[in-house]
């Protein structure tokens, strides 16, 4: 572990989990600070200023989304929630609230491991401001300062709204987008609940960037939740 | 509510049938016959009537009895003359025999309902002890297993090689993989049953929840030929997205598990009527003759043995969401050997406008459709 070491923020309150992350963390070069409860978390993250806080959502004492909300009207710090897999419903009002990303357990150490490099390296370009001005994900290419899209070298030509929709998903560098976000970002606040639109232009798209649709390379669903383009890193 | 409702009004309705049918019987009979043995025939009427109706519906069809004696058939005829105290007789005894009949007729279906649901819940209760001895046999397997190669690992630790505790936790791994499977599988099962799950069911295209499911399972189809084909590009139909992954899930893993490992899996999806219908084909052993409706039955265990670990949990799970969805599912032997899994899902409705072009419909116009979508 070195002195410039990543500090991840672990909420978890169950010790074996921890025990698992520590050990995780600490073989990935991370340096890991464990909290039980949602009060220690709120009094850890003000303390150490973590560069990643991991949220697991079935805490004791606060309501993880409230952690969430508070967190984000002071600090930007990228937060990646932990949620079991019938719980659609918390996990969007967790990412709602400004979570970056969310884990369902149980997750083996590889998924944790990409996610967390996916978040930290999008909150680093959020920070500088700007994106890479040509984004590739395995043949997919994306030039946003000329606009252009091409897969596998051939140009494709997208309409306005698909463009406008691939790029909120680019930009997001692999997190998952909410359904509600992607509606509010591409069409504004008036269609935020019009899923069915965004399915279908998320169909068109599909049909445009995929050789095969139905098992997409780039573009993710995550079915209650919303979707993701795959990591342009290989995450 | 609505329906009992319905269901009273229906009966009113068949009250005034009946005493027309008994006016109409008596008009036939009235010229041979006394008017006591007329009365006869309506009091039938209200004997049959509440036999059948509830309460009121019997008094109304004592009440219309007399009504329509005492106009049709008592002198001077087609008149009313309620205030005889012979009318007054006639309606006290058809209301006592309304009221009685019904009565008694109401405690007896009192009581089959009762003892309906008596042997339900006896029914639920061998199911759920049933399932519990299921599942707790198909959590030790994995979990003996996963015990077993973890104490060897302690105990050992200084004499394993290395290929020896690489294949411990491996084994450790795999199998928590297939308890968290069973779990999840149980866990949609107990919250469908209990009725505790809310379907949140929205228009979307089959081929994104195929997409889905098959991003999913990447890791273990990396070595598998997937092929899919789907009739419709952007087939539509509403459902639930998480619970009908879940479906597709549970059927690649059961081709998965039950066919060799250079056989591909087929997912197609078909537009029908007012359905779609998806497959997922294999070319296993294919399901034995007269099992094909078995294996989709709460704890059975497929015959072929195998140590598969699972208590066909899959696809009771699988059809009970099927069911939640009013569609359904089954299996079908395929020519050239294997076994395809279908199921259908009710495309009813107008669904939800299309898209134009590039741009959304205006948001004022398009909401009230949207709702009922």
């Amino acid at each position: 572990m070195n002195a410039a070491a990543v500090t991840v923020l672990v909420v978890e309150d169950e010790p074996q989990m921890r025990k698992f992350l520590r050990a995780t963390l600490e073989a990935h070069e991370y340096k890991m600070v464990g909290a039980e409860t949602g009060q220690q978390a709120l009094s850890e993250i003000t303390l150490r200023l973590p560069d990643l806080i991991l949220l697991d959502l079935g805490l004791p004492d606060v309501d993880g989304v409230e952690i969430v909300e508070r967190l984000r009207e002071w600090s930007d710090v990228p937060v990646l929630v932990v949620s079991a897999r019938d719980r659609e419903k918390e996990k969007v009002r967790a990412l709602d609230a400004g979570a970056d990303d969310y884990l369902t357990k149980p997750f083996g150490a590889g998924e944790l491991l990409a996610r967390i490099r996916v978040a930290l390296r999008h909150a680093v370009q959020k920070k500088a401001g700007a994106s890479e001005p040509i984004i590739k994900i395995d043949g997919l290419e994306l030039d946003l300062a000329k606009r252009l899209v091409t897969v596998a070298g051939r140009d494709v030509h997208l309409t306005p709204t698909e463009y406008k929709l691939l790029t909120v998903l680019v930009r997001s560098g692999g997190n998952v987008v909410t359904h509600r976000h992607l509606l509010k970002e591409v069409w504004g606040t008036a269609f935020a609940q019009h899923t069915h639109y965004l399915r279908v232009f998320m169909a068109q798209l599909r049909h445009k960037l995929e050789s095969d649709p139905a098992r997409p390379r780039y573009l993710l669903t995550e079915p209650g939740v919303g979707y993701r383009i795959r990591s342009p890193h290989g995450g | 509510m609505r329906r009992a409702r319905a269901k009273l009004a229906m009966e009113f309705v068949w009250s005034v049938l009946v005493v027309g049918l008994a006016t109409g019987l008596c008009e036939l009979l009235y010229q041979r016959f006394e008017l006591a043995d007329l009365i006869m025939v309506y009091l039938l009427g209200v004997v049959i009537a509440s036999t059948r109706f509830s309460l009121y519906p019997s008094i109304a069809t004592a009440l219309v009895s007399v009504l329509a004696f005492d106009f049709f058939f008592l002198p001077p005829r087609y008149s009313l003359a309620i205030f005889d105290p012979k009318s007054f007789v006639t309606f006290g005894v058809m209301l006592f025999v309304a009221i009685t009949t019904s009565g008694v007729t109401e405690r007896a279906r009192r009581h089959a309902d009762e003892a309906m649901r008596a042997e339900g819940e006896a029914r639920n209760e061998r199911l759920r002890s049933l399932l519990l001895s299921s599942v707790s046999h198909d959590l030790r397997t994995p979990l003996a297993a996963i015990m077993g190669a973890a104490s060897t690992m302690l105990d050992d630790e200084a004499t394993l090689e290395d290929a020896t505790r690489h294949d411990l936790t491996q084994t450790i791994y795999e199998e928590s993989a297939r308890l968290h499977r069973l779990l999840t599988n149980l866990l949609y099962m107990t919250r469908l049953e209990s009725r505790s799950v809310e379907l949140k069911k929205e228009w979307q295209p089959i081929e994104e929840v195929i997409g889905a499911a098959l991003t999913r399972l990447e890791p273990r189809l990396r070595d598998r030929q997937v092929v899919t084909r789907l009739a419709e590009p952007v087939m539509s139909a509403p459902f639930d997205g998480v619970l009908i992954e879940q479906v597709l899930i549970n059927l690649i893993e059961n081709a998965l598990r039950y066919t060799p490992a250079n056989a591909p899996i087929e997912i197609s999806a078909f537009a029908k009527e007012n359905a779609v219908m998806i497959e997922v084909a294999d070319r296993g052993p294919g399901i034995p003759a007269g099992e094909e409706e078995k294996i989709f039955e709460q704890f059975y265990r497929a015959s072929r043995k195998k140590a598969d670990g699972g208590i066909g949990l899959g696809l009771t799970i699988s059809s009970a969401i099927l069911r939640a969805h009013g569609g359904r599912i089954w299996v079908e032997r395929r020519e050239g050997g294997g076994a395809a899994f279908r199921f259908e899902l009710p495309r009813e409705g107008a669904g939800p406008p299309m898209v134009e072009g590039d741009r959304l419909p205006e948001v004022a116009n398009y909401k009230e459709r949207s709702d009922k979508a």
